[in-house]
C-alpha cells in the first residue's frame, strides 16, 4: 500500500492529476490513517474559507486627469483677432503649470498632466499657425486684387 | 490563471490599453483586483488602515512598474508578487512593536462574528511564510508553483509551509 501523505494536500486542493486523484481516492477507501489526515486537513479549510472576504473601506484612487477640450472660435479669427491671440498664447506659455490636486502618487499624476497639457497646447498652435497662414492667404489676394483694381483705375 | 473575474486575456488587453497610452485602463484593472489584493494583505498585516495604504501603494508600484511585466498573461500572480513584496517591507519595519486590536470590521460578516474574529486572530498567529502560504492558498486559490513563485522559495518549502499552519490552525482553532 503507497500512503498519500507527502500528496494530501494536493489531493485536498485538486492539484493532482486525473490519473493521482483516481488513484488517491482508492488509497483512502482502504486506508484509515492517510482517511484522517486527508479530514483533518479539509476542516481546517472549511472553518477557514467560512471566513468571508471583506470590502476595502475606500475604493483604491487612481486620477488621470484631462485637460478641458479647447474652444474651436480661434477658427474664425481675423488678422487683428490673430494678433490678439498671438498675444494670448504667449500669455498661456509663459503661464506657470497649475499646482496639481493632493495625489498618492504626485509624480506620475504631474507627468500624465504635463504631457496632456504639452499635447493641448501643441494641438493648439498648429491650429492656430493653420488660421493665420490662411488670414494671410485671403489678405494677399484681397492686395493683389486692391492693387490691379488701381493700377487699372490710374490707367483710365 | 483565472483569479478574481478578470480571464488573463481581459488583464492582457487592458494591459495593452495602458502601455499605448489610455492611462485610465489602468483602472479597470484595479476595479477587478482591489478587493482580492486588499483582503491578501489585511490577512498578512492584520490591520484595515494600514492594508488599504499598503493596499494603494500596492497598486501604484504596479502602474509605474507595468512596462516590465514580461508576461501579461500572468498579471495577477505579479501583482500578487508585489502586494508581498510590499507586506514583508512593512512586516519587516513592525518587528518588535506592540499592537492593541481595535473593534472589527463586521460590515461583511457571514458567519458568526466570533467564528470570523478567531479566523483572523488564528492566522495572526502563524510565522509570517506559513500565514501567506495558507491565505494565498485558500482564500485565493493559488496554485503551489504560484505561491513558490511569489515567495521565492522550492514548491517543496511551500507545501510544508502550508502543512505546518494548517496544523497550529487546527490546534487553535480545533
Amino acid at each position: 500500500m503507497t500512503h498519500i501523505k507527502d500528496k494530501i494536500a494536493e489531493f485536498v486542493f485538486e492539484e493532482l492529476s486525473p490519473s493521482e486523484m483516481a488513484g488517491a481516492r482508492q488509497h483512502l477507501a482502504e486506508c484509515d490513517d492517510c482517511r484522517r489526515q486527508v479530514a483533518q486537513l479539509q476542516h481546517t479549510y472549511t472553518i477557514l474559507k467560512a471566513a468571508p472576504d471583506v470590502e476595502p473601506p475606500r475604493p483604491v484612487i487612481f486620477e488621470f486627469e484631462r485637460p478641458a477640450r479647447l474652444s474651436r472660435a480661434w477658427l474664425w479669427l481675423s488678422p487683428a483677432g490673430a494678433a490678439i491671440a498671438a498675444s494670448l498664447l504667449t500669455a498661456i506659455l509663459m503661464r506657470p503649470v497649475p499646482e496639481p490636486a493632493p495625489v498618492l502618487d504626485q509624480v506620475v499624476v504631474e507627468q500624465s498632466r504635463e504631457i496632456e497639457l504639452l499635447r493641448t497646447q501643441v494641438d493648439y498652435l498648429e491650429r492656430l499657425q493653420m488660421a493665420i497662414r490662411r488670414d494671410t492667404m485671403e489678405n494677399t489676394t484681397s492686395i493683389q486684387q486692391l492693387a490691379e483694381k488701381t493700377r487699372v483705375q490710374t490707367q483710365d | 490563471m483565472k483569479l478574481g473575474g478578470l480571464k488573463p486575456v481581459d488583464d492582457r488587453r487592458i494591459i495593452e490599453r495602458v502601455l499605448d497610452g489610455d492611462t485610465e485602463a489602468f483602472n479597470f484593472l484595479v476595479r477587478q483586483w482591489e478587493k482580492p489584493i486588499y483582503n491578501f494583505i489585511l490577512r498578512m498585516i492584520g490591520d484595515r488602515d494600514e492594508a488599504m495604504d499598503l493596499c494603494q501603494e500596492s497598486f501604484m508600484k504596479a502602474y509605474r512598474e507595468l512596462a516590465s511585466l514580461k508576461d501579461r498573461d500572468r498579471f495577477s500572480a505579479w501583482l500578487y508578487r508585489i502586494a508581498h513584496n510590499t507586506c514583508f517591507s512593512r512586516l519587516r519595519q513592525e518587528q518588535g512593536k506592540t499592537f492593541v486590536e481595535l473593534a472589527p470590521d463586521t460590515s461583511s460578516v457571514r458567519m458568526p462574528i466570533e467564528s470570523q474574529l478567531a479566523v483572523e486572530k488564528a492566522l495572526q498567529h502563524l510565522p509570517e511564510d506559513q500565514r501567506e502560504v495558507v491565505v494565498l492558498k485558500v482564500f485565493h486559490s493559488l496554485k503551489f508553483e504560484e505561491i513558490a513563485a511569489i515567495q521565492g522559495a522550492p514548491v517543496s518549502t511551500v507545501k510544508s509551509r502550508l502543512y505546518m499552519g494548517f496544523e497550529k490552525l487546527r490546534s487553535i482553532l480545533g
